[in-house]
């Protein structure tokens, strides 16, 4: 059972180390418009930034 | 530089890009510089590569140790000195095609207090300001001056590497930057998740990544 978690662990580690995700960005006129807060000590992901 | 997904430049060169900017660090240590310039020559552009110093540029480490030294700077700067790759050490470079003005501007941060403006710039009118540094630190300098951007890049925090809740805020000096995009009024603030590993070669809940911006 060990062995298997440790497994499972060591494979999520690796994909996470070695599997490069590629965003893409589209950057209009609109883009420079959105009125978003200033958001300084806020994390938010990629997807919710721009549509 | 191999990935789960291929090689570095094949997954760069899948996309037809002008430009590829590159914020820092390219390597760890002087083993691994030579294969990553390689890799880097390898990348096909349009236009240029442009490539800001980092900190790893001004040491060498191994495991968890590091140490300063001085030449690495001018090493990255002779090994990518080709016609179409650029290292911008606080320098410009200007995009000036089909009615589109774009400049693109390296802060050398990768010791702090290095970062200098071209503050000449700021008269000149352009489409977009694409400013560019190393770590995301330069957002200080660059309020402080009231410099004007578009878009802004930073890498350098690896967003944390190993993220696991609680002990991440604990640990990580840079806890308060966001991750990948900050969108304030007119500008925005995109610091990337990295391709690399610092000391520990392992990425815990994050992976690296690339980010494509593309103008219209």
């Amino acid at each position: 059972m060990g062995v298997i978690v440790l497994l499972i662990l060591f494979i999520y580690v690796f994909v996470n180390t070695n599997l490069i995700k590629v965003e893409k960005i589209t950057v209009t006129n609109n883009t420079k418009k959105i009125p978003i807060k200033n958001r300084t000590n806020f994390r938010y992901s990629w997807k919710s930034a721009i549509s | 530089m191999l990935f789960l997904n291929g090689k570095l430049s094949n997954i760069i060169n899948k996309y037809e890009l002008d430009y590829l900017i590159i914020t820092g660090d390219l390597s760890n240590n002087i083993f691994q510089h030579k294969k990553i310039v390689e890799e880097i020559k390898k990348i096909k552009v349009n236009c240029k590569i442009l490539i800001a110093l980092g900190n790893s540029e001004r040491s060498e480490s191994r495991f968890l140790h590091r140490k300063r030294i001085d030449n690495r700077q001018d090493l990255v700067r002779e090994d990518t000195n080709r016609e179409k790759i650029r290292v911008l050490i606080n320098e410009s470079e200007i995009y000036n095609k089909d009615n589109l003005k774009i400049l693109f501007y390296g802060f050398d941060n990768s010791i702090y207090g290095n970062e200098k403006h071209d503050f000449g710039l700021e008269a000149s009118e352009f489409d977009y300001r694409i400013l560019f540094a190393h770590s995301p630190n330069i957002i200080k300098f660059i309020e402080k001056n009231h410099i004007k951007y578009d878009l802004l890049l930073a890498g350098h925090t690896h967003i944390n590497q190993i993220n696991i809740p609680i002990v991440n805020k604990l640990k990580n000096k840079y806890w308060y930057y966001h991750i990948g995009l900050k969108v304030t009024s007119k500008k925005v603030f995109c610091i990337s998740r990295g391709l690399g590993t610092s000391r520990l070669p392992l990425r815990i809940n994050y992976f690296p990544g690339i980010t494509i911006f593309n103008f219209n």
